[in-house]
């Protein structure tokens, strides 16, 4: 096999300047799921009427079905029920003028809300009652209870999970060229393809994801450190 | 100060309390006695409205509420007056020993940050554990936990504070320093509802005792009457049980 070295080297950087978009999709997509699973593993929680149980079929629904058919499902849907709504609402938008990358991040955080759901639940079944109850105690309410007591425990005992869901969810940007949103793993088959050298140019991707799957992981372990100083106390002497 | 009428609490089938009515004057500090299951614990935990008793009635200062039916609002200003010191004494695990002090003075009783340190730096003081400010719960001695769950109770400045079994979980060398905590208290004049199973201690700083069993106070009064010649059978029995360990303790 022969390996065309020169292309590599030129490849890689063109390759790496769609870094940008793969770790856009990467943290709006984190964003809107982490804000949806927090929700929902609050629903769930709290046994709210309605919400609750619609909660979890939207999860089981999203968990029982692959992401690549719920990309087409959205990509093919979405622009019908994007243009009705336009319609309805009498905005003067053309619904092929909406960017790709839309479609993308509702797809991309469809199955990371889900993850998050899961690890911001079992952090609050592992956050024992008597914090909320001492909280109450003290006069304060149930909204600062939260913020100040029972939500960075949670997110505590969620993190080692959460820094998984970031990680596959930057490998799962690489779908996004399925709806036509070029990001690394998309420009590096644009460039093999056109010179009929696919494997030089995966093996750039190949590199990038590695490298930047290794920083992120270094970076949630530094932060999930950080969090969980309570748990381990400042002080050597016990 | 505070009076309570009538609180009955079931949990399924299991009948917990059955009408339980007691006042605290101000200055008091009431023990309450009982085996395991006689309601004590579920009697505290509805009074902090932990639990939703089925009926009854409570009157603190001039607070007036209704224990079944009642809003955020007033159960929220009942524990602005009230604290409650907890048998695992559930500190917050990501606060400090000072922050758990005054978390409670700025996100319960809306002081000021700078206010609230000095409330909770004063409360460590007060318990003797003010080297221990910035140490976390897990650092920290199931003895230590307790006197600075006593310092967050204290340092509101509650009407009254209620105790549930505040030595039960420590191992038996620890429990010296927290009931010399809560007895330098008693010598201040705190008023406090105390469930133990420490009789000589009970003996030593309550000014009224409590005997519940089976859902109901079987008998109360001043601990001198109690201890020592109680009208009821039920109380003479429990207290019997208990002689042994004065030998002990005193």
């Amino acid at each position: 096999m022969n390996i065309d070295y020169s292309f590599i080297v030129s490849a890689l950087p063109k390759i790496a300047a769609f870094l940008p978009v793969t770790l856009k999709l990467t943290v709006v997509a984190f964003a809107v799921a982490f804000a949806a699973g927090l929700l929902m593993a609050l629903a769930i929680n709290r046994r709210i009427k309605v919400l609750s149980p619609l909660c979890r079929i939207y999860m089981s629904l999203i968990r029982g079905t692959p992401m690549l058919l719920q990309i087409y499902v959205i990509y093919n849907l979405a622009p019908y029920a994007a243009a009705a709504f336009i319609e309805k609402a009498g905005l003067d938008i053309n619904v092929y003028d909406i960017d790709p990358v839309w479609y993308a991040y509702i797809a991309l955080s469809l199955t990371a809300s889900v993850s998050v759901a899961e690890a911001v639940r079992a952090g609050m079944q592992s956050v024992h009652q008597g914090q909320r109850e001492a909280g109450l105690s003290m006069g304060m309410s149930e909204s600062a209870v939260f913020i100040h007591i029972l939500f960075p425990q949670v997110i505590c005992a969620a993190m080692p999970v959460i820094g998984n869901i970031v990680v596959d969810l930057i490998k799962a940007t690489s779908l996004a060229f399925m709806m036509s949103v070029t990001e690394i793993t998309g420009e590096a088959k644009i460039l093999g393809g056109d010179v009929l050298r696919y494997f030089e140019a995966y093996l750039c991707v190949f590199v990038i994801y590695i490298v930047v799957i290794a920083v992120v992981e270094k970076m949630m372990h530094l932060l999930e450190n950080r969090m969980s100083v309570y748990r381990r106390g400042v002080h050597s002497s016990t | 100060m505070l009076k309570v009428q009538n609180v009955k609490k079931s949990f399924g089938t299991n009948e917990v309390l059955k009408g339980v009515s007691f006042e605290v004057d101000k200055g008091d500090v009431v023990a309450v006695l009982g085996a395991s299951g006689s309601g004590k614990t579920t009697l505290l935990r509805c009074l902090e409205f932990f639990e939703r008793a089925d009926s009854g009635h409570m009157e603190l200062g001039d607070l007036s509420v209704d224990l079944h039916v009642h809003s955020k609002k007033t159960a929220r200003q009942i524990r602005q007056k009230t604290a409650f010191v907890f048998q695992n004494y559930n500190l917050f695990e990501n606060k400090t020993a000072l922050e758990n002090i005054s978390l409670g003075l700025t996100a319960g009783h809306g002081l000021s940050k700078k206010e609230a340190e000095k409330i909770a730096a004063a409360a460590l003081e007060r318990v003797g554990l003010s080297d221990r400010a910035d140490y976390y719960p897990c650092e920290l001695s199931g003895g230590q936990q307790q006197r600075i769950g006593i310092a967050r109770a204290v340092a509101v400045n509650p009407d009254v504070i209620f105790f549930d079994e505040p030595t039960s979980a420590l191992d038996p060398e620890l429990v010296g320093e927290v009931l010399d905590t809560i007895k330098a208290l008693a010598k201040e004049g705190t008023t406090m509802v105390i469930i133990t199973h420490e009789m000589a201690f009970a003996r030593d700083v309550s000014t009224k005792v409590i005997y519940m069993d089976g859902g109901v106070i079987v008998e109360q009064g001043p601990p001198d009457v109690i201890f020592t010649k109680p009208r009821e059978e039920r109380t003479r029995k429990f207290l019997a049980r208990f002689i042994q360990d004065f030998d002990y303790v005193i």
